[in-house]
C-alpha cells in the first residue's frame, strides 16, 4: 500500500478498521514494522550453559537463540541453507550441534555448516563458509533481556528502549542479588484478532469496569444471589470508585510507541515477614533511599512497542507474536527476583495464573471481546476511536507525554508510532 | 466393600461428576469437594509443583466458589450466550483404598464444548483422590486433569473439565 494511502488510515482521534483486518497490511507490518523493530528473543536465564537454546519468533521468522561455547549469544534463522527444513525443532534444550532432519547437513552452534553428505556431488566450488544458518541481523542485550532485529541499520537497543529501559530496570532493581531468571513456566493463548487489540488493552484503564464486571463482581466474598437491578447498581458504584483511581494512576506515553499505565490499588497477599526480609535483602545490596526510590515505581503495565509488555512488579512479561492479520499468540512468561524470599515467587505464579492462565477470570473476558471486535470489524468496516483525552496530554519529565488513566494517549502513541514505521520515515520521533 | 462393589461406586460417582458440570450444576459440583479439596489442571505434562510453576486452573474451594460467582453473572462476557459441553469418562481404573479408605482413580476425558459458535474438543487424563464419605459416596480431595495438549497454544477456558 502506498504511504499517503497508509497515512489516511490513522487520523488524530481515530484509526480505520483496515489496520486490523486488512492481510495485505499485515504482510507489510511483517516487513516495516516487526522487520525493523527491536524484538524481545529470550532471557539469558533460560540459555546459561554452552549449547543451551530457546527458540523465538522475529516478525514471524523462526529463530533459535543459542549460547556458544564462550558465552556469546548467537541468534539463527531455524532454515537449512539446503531445502529449506527446520534443523531444530525443539522449544529449548541443549545441543552440541544441529543436523538437519531432512538429508544430514550439519550445524555448529554458531551456525557454520559443518557438514554435508555426499559433498563429493556438489562438484568442486561447492563452498561450506557461505551455507550456515543465518544470522539475524542484530542482537543485543539490556541487563539479561534478549532482543533481535532482522534490520541491519537503525537505532542501538539502548535509543530503540529510551525511557522505557526503565520497565527492565523496574524489574531487575527488585530482586536482592541484582539479577532475575524465569522461572515458574509460561502461559500461551491465542486469540482471533489482530495484535494491536492486545496492545491497545493493556494500556487501557477504562474497560476494566465494564470488560471483567463480572470478574470484579465475582470477587467479592458475599455468595447472596443478587437480582439484575442489583447487578446495575453495584456496577454503577463500581464503575464510578474505578473512574477515580484510574485517573489518578495516570499515564505515560514515549516516543517509539512506547508507555505505560501506573499502577492499580492491587494487594498482593504477601506475610509481613516475608516483607520485611526482602526489605532488609534488599537493602543489604542497595541501601534505604535507593530501596525507597525502587519500591516507590507504580506501575501496572510497561509496554516496549510493539510486542512486549512488562508487568514488572509482578514479575511477569507478556510477549505478542503476530501471526495473522486475525490471529495472535501471546506467551506470558513468570519471572523470579534472584535473592528474594520464595513467598515473592509463589506470589508471582499465583498473580500469573489469576491474570493470565487461558482459564483466568479476567483474561477469558479479553479474548472473547478481540475475537467479536475482529469479525465486526472485518464485517463493518469503518473508523474505531481513541478521542479520550485527546489535546488534553502535558509533557512530562523524560521526553514523553502523560494524562490520566483512562487517557487513550498510549493508543494514539502506539498509532503515532506506527505511522512512522508504516510510511517508512525515521522511528525516534516524539510522541 | 468388594472390589466390585468399589468400582461400581466409583463409576457412578464419576458419572455423576460429570453430569454436574455438564448441565452447569456448578454449585452442586464444588460441594463434592473436601474442605481441603482442590481443582488442578496443570500447564506441563509431569507437573509436580502448583505452587512454582503457573497451572491452567489450581482452585481451591473459595477460588472454586469465585469462579461459579462469575459463572452465574449476568455480563460475563466469555459465556454469552452460556457455553454447552458433554464429557465422557472412560478407561476407568480403581486403586486399592490405602488404611484411611482414600481411593486413588485414573480415568479419561473427553469434552467437546460449543461456546461462541465454535466447538472445541478437549482430551486429557484424569487423576483422582476420593474420600469415602459415606457407604458407595466419595468426597474429591484431589481431581487433577492432565490434558493432552497441556502445553499447546489455547484459547480461553470458561468451565472446568
Amino acid at each position: 500500500m502506498a504511504q499517503n494511502e497508509i497515512a489516511d488510515l490513522v487520523r488524530g482521534d481515530r484509526v480505520h478498521t483496515s489496520v486490523y483486518t486488512d492481510p495485505a497490511i499485515f504482510a507489510q507490518e511483517q516487513e516495516r514494522l516487526f522487520g525493523r523493530a527491536w524484538l524481545y528473543l529470550c532471557h539469558e536465564s533460560q540459555i546459561g550453559a554452552p549449547g543451551d537454546f530457546v527458540a523465538a519468533r522475529l516478525a514471524g521468522v523462526p529463530v533459535i537463540v543459542i549460547r556458544q561455547k564462550h558465552g556469546a549469544i548467537a541468534a539463527l534463522v531455524n532454515r537449512c541453507s539446503h531445502r529449506g527444513a527446520a534443523v531444530c525443532q525443539a522449544e529449548a534444550g541443549s545441543a552440541q550441534r544441529f543436523r538437519c532432519p531432512y538429508h544430514g547437513w550439519t550445524y555448529g552452534l554458531d551456525g557454520r555448516l559443518l557438514g554435508v553428505p555426499m559433498r563429493a556431488g556438489y562438484g568442486p566450488a561447492f563452498d561450506l563458509g557461505e551455507l550456515g544458518l543465518k544470522p539475524v541481523a542484530r542482537l543485543a542485550t539490556y541487563r539479561g533481556f534478549v532482543f533481535g532485529s532482522l534490520a541491519a541499520e537503525g537505532p542501538d537497543l539502548a535509543a530503540y528502549l529510551g525511557p522505557m529501559a526503565s520497565a527492565i530496570d523496574d524489574m531487575v532493581d527488585r530482586a536482592p542479588d541484582g539479577a532475575v531468571e524465569v522461572a515458574g513456566g509460561v502461559h500461551k493463548h491465542g486469540f482471533h484478532g489482530n495484535w494491536k487489540l492486545q496492545m491497545e488493552n493493556l494500556q487501557d484503564y477504562a474497560h476494566p469496569a465494564f470488560a471483567h464486571e463480572s470478574s470484579n463482581a465475582a470477587a467479592r466474598t458475599d455468595d447472596r444471589p443478587r437480582t439484575e437491578l442489583e447487578e446495575d447498581d453495584i456496577m454503577a458504584a463500581n464503575a464510578a470508585s474505578d473512574f477515580a483511581w484510574m485517573e489518578k494512576a495516570g499515564t505515560a506515553a514515549y516516543p517509539g510507541g512506547h508507555s505505560y499505565i501506573g499502577a492499580l490499588p492491587l494487594q498482593q497477599p504477601m506475610p509481613a515477614a516475608a516483607i520485611a526480609e526482602y526489605r532488609q535483602r534488599l537493602a543489604a545490596r542497595h541501601g534505604e533511599r535507593r530501596v525507597a526510590e525502587i519500591l516507590a515505581v507504580q506501575r501496572h503495565v510497561a509496554i516496549v512497542y510493539p510486542t512486549l509488555a512488562f508487568q514488572s512488579a509482578l514479575q511477569q512479561i507478556k510477549v505478542i507474536v503476530p501471526v495473522r492479520a486475525d490471529y495472535t499468540e501471546v506467551y506470558v512468561h513468570c519471572f523470579r527476583l534472584k535473592g528474594a524470599p520464595p513467598e515473592y515467587h509463589r506470589a508471582a505464579v499465583t498473580f500469573v495464573n489469576t491474570a493470565n492462565s487461558p482459564a483466568s477470570l479476567i483474561l477469558t473476558d479479553d479474548l472473547a471481546i478481540y475475537d467479536r471486535a475482529q469479525r465486526s470489524m472485518t464485517a463493518a468496516p469503518g473508523w474505531v476511536r481513541f478521542g479520550c483525552g485527546l489535546g488534553r496530554d502535558v509533557p512530562d519529565n523524560h521526553g514523553g507525554m502523560q494524562g490520566p488513566g483512562y487517557s487513550e494517549l498510549a493508543m494514539r502513541n502506539q498509532f503515532a508510532a506506527w505511522l512512522e514505521y508504516m510510511g517508512n520515515r525515521p522511528a525516534a520521533r516524539a510522541a | 466393600m468388594s472390589e466390585p462393589g468399589l468400582a461400581a461406586a466409583v463409576t457412578a460417582f464419576l458419572f455423576r461428576e460429570s453430569r454436574l458440570l455438564d448441565e452447569r450444576r456448578f454449585e452442586e459440583w464444588r460441594d463434592l469437594f473436601t474442605e481441603d479439596g482442590v481443582y488442578w489442571v496443570p500447564a506441563r505434562a509431569e507437573q509436580d509443583d502448583p505452587l512454582h510453576e503457573v497451572s491452567i486452573f489450581y482452585d481451591d474451594r473459595a477460588m472454586m466458589a469465585a469462579r461459579i460467582r462469575r459463572l452465574r453473572h449476568p455480563r460475563m462476557h466469555a459465556e454469552m450466550p452460556p457455553s454447552r459441553a458433554i464429557r465422557s469418562v472412560t478407561n476407568i481404573e480403581v486403586a486399592a483404598p490405602d488404611a484411611e479408605g482414600v481411593v486413588e482413580v485414573r480415568s479419561v476425558l473427553a469434552m467437546t464444548e460449543f461456546r461462541d459458535g465454535a466447538q472445541t474438543a478437549y482430551h486429557g487424563r484424569v487423576s483422582w483422590r476420593l474420600v469415602p464419605a459415606q457407604e458407595g459416596v466419595f468426597r474429591i480431595r484431589l481431581k487433577r486433569v492432565d490434558l493432552v495438549n497441556a502445553e499447546g497454544m489455547h484459547h480461553g477456558m470458561t468451565v472446568p473439565f
